[in-house]
Order: structure tokens, then C-alpha cells, then sequence
């Protein structure tokens, strides 16, 4: 967190990024894992948990960020279902947690088309929530900036405004412009083009900032 | 706006980045194993379907694609001679005829 929150800090959004906390790298598959991958494709179906142990930290991480707490653990569930069932389209080219990583960020992108569907976003800022916006303002120090951003308002605004995007820019938002992934990268996980993210995450943050201009104006709108 | 406008939705965009990286900090992770595993097991079915290894996959397509490749051509054979029977040269040329005339 300490490099993520110095970065964070010293950059501007979305100009300077930085790789998140999960780099893509085309590693292979760690010996551990093509051995336990081995046999559950010779039948041993229980040796999945053992992968389930080693890489659940990981991809709770990802899903934690993504989707609300009390959905957290059904997400993280789903992935794994997912990567069970998905195996025999697993290429030990890459590392597990990569494969793995995709899946938690794809599973997450279905969670917010889910919702999408069953209800718009709700709520509005409170008067609360612009005053939190001026404490941010006024914060002259690290610490205070990091205080400022621990607090539950700035986790209901980025809520709030995350929520009025579409499922599609707010994962290339959240990858891209929160998580800190180049555009390629993001492209791999999500299984797009590398062209369809550029110019959604182009539009996802001209949006993000457009409400973020309405807050600042006092005035809070719907943005997709 | 301000001029300096600009800058405060930056600053207010930082602070968002920054709450996003914090999110879950600190709390403990789900521990699914029990919960996958018990699903894994009630699908047994779909199981087998999912453990076939891409390269039995790709021998198994290849050979019924061989046996298609097969049976299309025995059956173009066969046509093309049926097709050739109405206007084949050889029976004219093998017509029967009498060999000494008288």
C-alpha cells in the first residue's frame, strides 16, 4: 500500500499510472500449480482445493475491490466454480494467477451487468459527503489526505459515481484508471480489444470527472 | 468554473483512487474451499466434460473429421461415376457388334 499510496499522491489520476498490485506478466504456470493442474485432469478433482488455498488470497483482492462486501465471498466462489469448469481451456503458458486474475475481473464485470439489470444506482450525495469533499480539498498533508480517504464518504462517492457508469466503463475504469494496468493489459483480462478499452477508458474517466465537476458545482446528475 | 477547477477534480479524483486501494484492507479473506468444493462434487457430470484434455479434444474432432472427409468423397465418387454412366464414352465403344459380318 505504502507505494501505491505515495504514487497515488505525487501523480495525477490517470496521466502517471503505475502497474497495480497484481502485474501481468507472461510468466509460466509455477511448478506447484502444473502439478496439481496434472492431477486434476488424471481425476483427482480434490486436489482443486489445494489450488483454491493457494490462490484465494489473490483473488479475493481483486473481487474485494470490485463489488460490495457482503457480495464479496459469493463472487469469490463463482471465480472458482468458473476456473474449475474452465480448466481444459487452461494454457500453462501463463501463470494460474493470471488466468485466475482474469476470471475474477470478468466474473465481477457480469456481478455489475447483473445488477445493472435488476436496479439503477441509488442514492445521492448527502450534505455529509460534500463537506467530506472540502476536507479532501483543504488536506495539506500525506496524512491528512490519507485520513480523508479512509473515511466512509470517500468509499460512498467513489461508490456513488462508479455506479453511474455503465458495467463496461466501470470495469475499464477500475482497471485502468484505479488498479493502475496499461490498456493492454486490462485488454487481456477482460478478453477485448486492446482499441475498445482504450476508448472506453477514455470516455469512463471523461465521464467520471464530468460528475465529479457536478459534485464540485453542487450539483449531482446521472451520468449514464 | 475556476481556473484552478481543473486541479480540484484532480485532487478529488486522487482521494478516490487512494479509498479504492484501501478497500478491504486489513479484513480477512473468504474462505471458499468447503463451499467450491462441494459444488465441484454435486457436478460430476459436467465434470468429465470439463477434464477432457485439449489434446484428446483436438484428436478426437480430427479423427471424425477424417471419417467425414471419407464418406463425402466415397460419396462425390460415386456420384460423379453415376453422373458419367448416362454419357460415358465405352458403352458406344464397347457395343456389342458382331465381329465377322457375313
Amino acid at each position: 500500500m505504502g507505494r501505491n499510496s505515495e504514487a497515488a499522491t505525487t501523480a495525477t489520476f490517470g496521466t502517471d499510472l503505475f502497474m497495480g498490485d497484481e502485474p501481468i506478466a507472461d510468466h509460466e504456470a509455477a511448478p506447484e500449480d502444473r502439478v496439481l493442474l496434472r492431477r486434476i485432469r488424471q481425476g483427482e478433482t480434490e486436489r482443486f482445493a489445494d489450488l483454491i488455498r493457494r490462490h484465494q488470497s489473490h483473488v479475493s483482492r481483486i473481487v474485494t475491490r470490485r463489488v460490495p462486501a457482503d457480495r464479496v465471498e459469493e463472487v469469490v466462489h463463482d471465480v472458482f466454480v468458473r476456473a474449475y469448469f474452465g480448466l481444459a481451456g487452461f494454457s500453462e503458458s501463463v501463470s494460474f494467477d493470471h488466468w485466475l486474475a482474469g476470471i475474477a475481473v470478468r466474473t465481477c464485470y457480469d456481478f455489475w451487468r447483473a445488477r445493472a439489470r435488476e436496479a439503477p444506482p441509488v442514492s445521492s450525495l448527502t450534505e455529509e459527503h460534500h463537506r467530506w469533499i472540502e476536507h479532501a480539498l483543504a488536506a495539506e498533508s500525506m496524512d491528512a489526505f490519507q485520513e480523508q480517504a479512509r473515511r466512509r464518504e470517500a468509499a460512498e462517492i467513489l461508490e456513488w459515481a462508479l455506479g453511474r457508469l455503465s458495467p463496461e466503463n466501470r470495469a475499464v475504469l477500475t482497471l485502468v484508471h484505479l488498479d493502475g494496468y496499461p490498456v493492454r493489459d486490462a485488454a487481456k483480462l477482460l478478453g477485448w480489444s486492446v482499441v475498445n478499452v482504450k476508448v472506453r477508458a477514455h470516455r469512463a474517466r471523461q465521464t467520471l470527472r464530468r460528475l465529479l465537476r457536478g459534485i464540485l458545482e453542487g450539483a449531482d446528475h446521472d451520468a449514464e | 468554473m475556476m481556473p484552478n477547477d481543473e486541479e480540484r477534480i484532480d485532487r478529488v479524483e486522487r482521494v478516490l483512487t487512494e479509498a479504492y486501494r484501501a478497500r478491504g484492507e486489513g479484513l480477512p479473506h473468504p474462505d471458499v474451499t468447503a463451499r467450491v468444493m462441494r459444488e465441484i462434487r454435486g457436478s460430476r457430470p459436467a465434470q468429465a466434460w470439463a477434464a477432457v484434455m485439449p489434446d484428446d479434444l483436438v484428436w478426437r474432432t480430427a479423427s471424425i473429421a477424417a471419417a467425414v472427409v471419407l464418406v463425402v468423397a466415397l460419396l462425390t465418387v460415386q456420384l460423379v461415376h453415376s453422373g458419367l454412366g448416362e454419357n460415358a464414352p465405352w458403352p458406344e465403344e464397347f457395343e456389342t457388334s458382331a465381329l465377322i459380318v457375313e
